[in-house]
């Protein structure tokens, strides 16, 4: 699997390695470059399995403290092995009361809220990076300031606000809620995008006759698809993990979120280790899922376009 | 590494290919603006409803609030006392309120660059790695970045624990020295840094990584070719192509993640409480204890303000290149 | 470049229109989303905290009370600890708190103190307790000028538990009684497991300051005190003085050098127990459960002793707990204090205590233990507790890593004298620390 593929077209078949020095390309010989190419790609490899061991090697702790009995968990010398994988915490963590309804709770205001601040997002985006209109530059600075206020200071006065609305308890005032959190990094990051596409696109494909926003959507969008998967999901894993708001503004037991529920290992009497990285684990596979999902979406939506203007 | 450049490139054609002319009078999506233009309102209109109606209130009140003493007594009698600049008197009077402005800048900065080279060594790597390497670092990024932040907070205490760790464990049995029992958080502040910084890069790196490699793959192939067939080397093609290309995203990355780094909390929690001695004390740890754990929201709320202002003051540069980079030049 | 080359017919397919339609299919299924209140009924919505009193013992108590007051439902809603003073602060605030709500004792004071909770020390008489007192540890914290704003809930408290297999081991018939005996005891079991690696006689981590701070109340010390209108550190005293210097003794002669700058947290002393790393540690009934679990070999081989006193004899104890409060915006005042009524009495106590192990509010259950030697002591060990200083101000020195970085430097002191000169330093920032700015 990998992000975009249809990337790897536009590599050049012979990748040139970051730390050769090439005084004039031209004047090397065939054999030279496939030479240096591949001991910089055998670097490069390396360097990329340390990588892919230290980023990983915290996940791995994790699926592997979910498996362990209790008695395993916490030893004097680590245990890198599973040597008795158990399922308890598991069982444990889904049998919490009120599960489902957090998993519902969750995937409602999650999935509405990227939904959301996507669509909202794009139309911003395109408004910030292809007019020029008054209250431009002060629309942009407004959202990096919202994006800018330590939340913890918002959570008192949004709360009023959301009583106000009526909207205490319920999921359309928590949606709404991320999505404000989530919409000033939308639009920054794909106004980041579109501003990366030369305009030349779409003035041609107004030039065959498509509509200022036809063109946008034909001629734009699917360029700026690869952009608008990693703004996706990074605005999924926002509101996934949000606590404090769906903490503070939900106040039954049937409207929490997930997050609440993996507070629910730690309590007064210390922390259940097993059950919370089973939790853990639950609770990341749905945004895994979402990537794999997404990003074969974008794979082929990329491929159907032919992106050389 | 520097390349020799025979021939500098034609900065002018990347610019044009890049798109940072933006919106400029030219071609028919510029025509069209002869007369004035409501689309732009139209397309912002969705996004302003939103933030008038949800944010506008909770903002203006976070204003006001730094200027009112508000404690429980007054959030529960809903009364309003003013106190002029008393609030910003008793942040900026306070030693411990600076010292944490000091370590907050440090660490946000050490961050920050380590999340942005760390981000763009593994972009630039990605597009020259063989589809399964890129397929399994990328998955390896996606798991790293899903994990919930709080089980990735314990799981790295876990891992630096003096007693029970992994990573003493690790650099013991491979004789890199004496680290049985090595405390990496609990004495040094400068340690305790480390390991905080070390874990945000982690977690930061992939979304970064990603986007930039997202960016990467949306620039035209021929640049490329053309720089190369003016004789630009590997870092030249960075500089000239990749880096001018990907400023818009670049510049944002560096914004968001000044202003995500700036208001870290959990992982300093969980990992030292901004111990040991109040060494790791961030504006953010600083802000939760004395403002909200003693519940004087006024003093809290201006510590906000500063903190706001602070993240304008760090990002300003980027900020302004980002702003005007939609502008006609 | 034409525009079919764009790939315009694949495009109404792509990501807009999906996501239009599920953005306005969710935002529709929100709005529909109905109510779930009834009208006819009043409904009585109580807070209780997550891991302590459970459904079968507060179902008990509202089918009691729903039974004395027909037409009204009980609702309970569990609430995390994480957050929790913000969800109070706005509930409270708000026009429909909840009618009753657990408070955790340490951060009682401050709502006592600000308005918004009902001073119940009318109906304190009411409730059924016979001669018992209010163990002291839940009660000081809720009083303000002469008001009770919480009733004692419950409570959790810690005393030493051993490895009785070990004590066998090492020569030693029975539990120490005193501090002194308690330190020769550690010694024979530091000597008889020399050769396990990372051997504590008793593991104490240095930033434990709620097993720490024992020492400190046993020698007539306090953490600080109330006077002339403002609280004063009081850990520099000779008698806090003497406290400490006992807990940097015990500490030092009976764990590890690494558990100098530990927390509780990782690894837990149930670990360490389990892994027969440790001799003793101090800990809550919950702990047992935990190292039984951790480690079946254990079971039946864990014994406990109240924290002893250099007099000889338990050493007061840190109390754990909370109280239940009304909030002052509570619509059904009067109900949600007949609900606390019947909560905080003797029965649905007892109860509590039978099902979920926690410790009853009151001194007159103190004997209930009497069938299970494990909660004898704790019970016994609570009746003789300490409250946290009631200041404004406590939940800031406990709020970051003041008071567990104090214990911690303690813990590692070299000389009684640089124990003072810490202590002093800590009590200039209790000074202004606890008095409201």
């Amino acid at each position: 699997m990998s992000v975009v593929s249809p990337a790897s077209r536009w590599v050049p078949t012979v990748a040139p390695a970051p730390s050769a020095p090439r005084t004039s390309a031209r004047h090397e010989t065939k054999e030279r470059r496939s030479r240096r190419a591949l001991a910089g790609a055998g670097a490069l490899n390396v360097a990329a399995l340390v990588f892919f061991v230290v980023t990983l090697f915290p996940v791995y702790w994790m699926v592997l403290t979910a498996f362990k009995p209790t008695g395993d968990i916490i030893t004097p010398t680590p245990d890198f092995s599973p040597l008795h994988p158990t399922i308890a915490g598991f069982v444990d963590a889904i049998h919490k009361p009120f599960f489902w309804d957090y998993v519902s709770n969750t995937v409602i205001v999650s999935v509405a809220t990227v939904a959301i601040s996507l669509v909202v997002g794009v139309l911003a985006a395109l408004a910030l990076s292809r007019f020029r209109f008054k209250g431009r530059k002060t629309y942009l600075i407004v959202l990096l300031a919202i994006q800018a206020v330590p939340q913890t200071a918002l959570v008192i006065p949004l709360f009023f606000t959301l009583q106000t609305l009526h909207q205490l308890n319920e999921l359309l005032g928590l949606t709404g809620t991320y999505v404000i959190f989530d919409l000033p990094f939308t639009v920054w990051m794909l106004r980041g995008f579109v501003q990366s596409v030369p305009a030349d696109i779409e003035d041609a494909a107004m030039v065959d006759g498509c509509s200022r926003l036809g063109a946008f959507r034909r001629a734009l969008l699917p360029l700026i698809a690869p952009g608008m998967v990693a703004t996706s999901i990074f605005a999924f894993i926002q509101a996934w993990n949000q606590y404090l708001f769906a903490d503070v503004f939900m106040q039954l037991n049937t409207r929490y979120t997930l997050t609440v529920w993996l507070q629910s290992f730690e309590t007064n009497r210390g922390t259940d280790y097993s059950g919370l990285m089973a939790g853990s684990v639950l609770y990341t596979l749905p945004v895994v899922l979402l990537f794999v999902l997404v990003q074969r979406k974008v794979v082929s939506g990329l491929a159907s376009g032919a992106v050389k203007g | 590494m520097v390349a020799i450049e025979p021939k500098p490139l034609s900065g002018a054609s990347v610019r044009r290919a890049g798109g940072e002319s933006g919106p400029g009078g030219r071609g028919p999506v510029g025509r069209l603006r002869a007369r004035f233009d409501w689309m732009p309102y139209w397309l912002l209109a969705p996004s302003a409803a939103l933030i008038v109606l949800l944010i506008g209130y909770p903002i203006v009140r976070l204003f006001e609030t730094s200027f009112q003493v508000l404690t429980l007594d007054q959030l529960f009698s809903h009364k309003t006392i003013w106190n002029g600049v008393d609030n910003y008197r008793t942040i900026f009077t306070s030693t411990s309120f600076w010292d944490s402005v000091l370590r907050t800048v440090l660490f946000t900065g050490a961050c920050v660059v380590g999340t942005m080279v760390v981000g763009m060594a593994v972009a630039l790597a990605l597009s020259r790695l063989s589809r399964l390497v890129r397929g399994a670092v990328s998955v390896a990024m996606v798991l790293a970045w899903a994990m919930p932040p709080i089980s990735a907070a314990i799981v790295w205490q876990w891992l630096f624990a003096n007693q029970y760790g992994v990573v003493d464990w690790v650099l013991t049995e491979l004789h890199l020295g004496t680290f049985q029992n090595f405390d990496w958080t609990g004495q040094n502040a400068l340690l305790a840094f480390v390991v905080i910084t070390m874990m945000i890069v982690w977690q930061a790196v992939p979304f970064v990584a990603l986007s930039l490699y997202a960016g990467i793959t949306q620039v035209p192939q021929e640049l490329y070719e053309a720089a190369r067939v003016d004789g630009a080397g590997a870092w030249a093609l960075f500089r000239r192509v990749t880096v001018p290309l990907l400023t818009p995203i670049i510049g944002l990355l560096v914004i968001l993640s000044v202003i995500w780094d700036f208001n870290v909390f959990t992982q300093i929690w969980v990992l030292t409480q901004g111990g040991p001695n109040g060494g790791t004390e961030t504006l953010g740890v600083w802000s939760y204890v004395t403002a909200f754990s003693a519940n004087t929201f006024g003093v809290g709320a201006a510590a906000s303000v500063v903190s706001m202002f602070l993240v304008a003051v760090m990002s300003f540069y980027y900020v302004r290149v980002l702003v005007r980079s939609g502008e006609v030049r | 470049m034409t525009s079919d080359s764009l790939g315009g017919r694949r495009w109404r397919k792509g990501p807009l229109v999906p996501l239009c339609a599920a953005a306005f299919g969710v935002a529709a299924m929100l709005g529909a989303a109905v109510p779930i209140a009834s009208a006819s009924s009043t409904t009585l919505t109580i807070w209780l905290m997550t891991g302590e009193i459970t459904a079968k013992v507060y179902g008990a108590v509202n089918k009691a009370f729903e039974a004395q007051h027909p037409g009204v439902t009980v609702n309970v809603e569990i609430q995390q600890w994480s957050g929790i003073t913000t969800k109070l602060d706005t509930a409270l605030a708000s026009s429909s708190p909840p009618d009753a709500t657990e408070i955790g004792n340490t951060d009682v004071p401050e709502y006592a103190a600000s308005g918004g909770l009902v001073n119940l020390k009318s109906i304190e008489g009411k409730i059924a307790i016979g001669s018992g007192k209010w163990l002291g540890g839940l009660e000081q914290p809720a009083e303000y000028q002469g008001g009770l704003y919480g009733i004692p809930l419950l409570a959790g408290d810690r005393v030493v538990l051993y490895n009785e297999n070990m004590f066998k081991a090492a020569g030693i018939a029975s539990a120490p009684t005193s501090e002194s005996q308690l330190l020769a005891d550690g010694k024979k079991l530091e000597a008889e497991f020399s050769s396990t690696k990372d051997y504590s006689a008793l593991y104490f981590p240095g930033k434990y300051w709620y097993a720490a701070v024992t020492m400190v109340w046993d020698h007539g010390g306090s953490i600080a005190y109330y006077k002339d209108g403002k609280w004063t550190g009081d850990f520099a005293s000779p008698n806090s003085l003497a406290g400490l210097d006992e807990f940097r003794t015990v500490q030092q002669a009976l764990s590890t050098p690494a558990s100098r700058t530990a927390n509780t947290t990782l690894p837990t002393q149930d670990a360490v127990f389990a892994k027969t790393q440790a001799g003793m540690i101090v800990g809550g009934d919950w702990e047992v459960a935990a190292i039984e679990k951790d480690n079946p070999k254990l079971k039946g081989h864990i014994g406990e002793f109240a924290f002893p006193s250099y007099k000889g004899g338990p050493a007061p104890v840190f109390l754990g707990g909370s109280d239940i409060a009304v909030p002052k915006n509570s619509p059904n005042r009067a109900l949600a204090e007949d609900w606390v009524e019947l909560m905080t009495s003797n029965k649905y106590q007892t109860l509590m205590y039978q099902d979920d192990n926690l410790i009853p509010n009151n001194t007159s259950l103190s004997g209930i233990g009497a069938s299970s030697p494990v909660m004898k002591t704790y019970l016994e060990a609570a009746a003789n507790s300490y409250g946290t200083p009631a200041a404004p101000g406590w939940a800031v020195v406990t709020g970051g890593d003041e008071i567990t970085s104090f214990f911690s430097n303690i813990a590692q002191a070299s000389s009684s004298s640089q124990v003072e000169s810490i202590a002093k330093q800590f009590d200039s920032y209790l000074d202004t620390a606890l008095n409201k700015p």
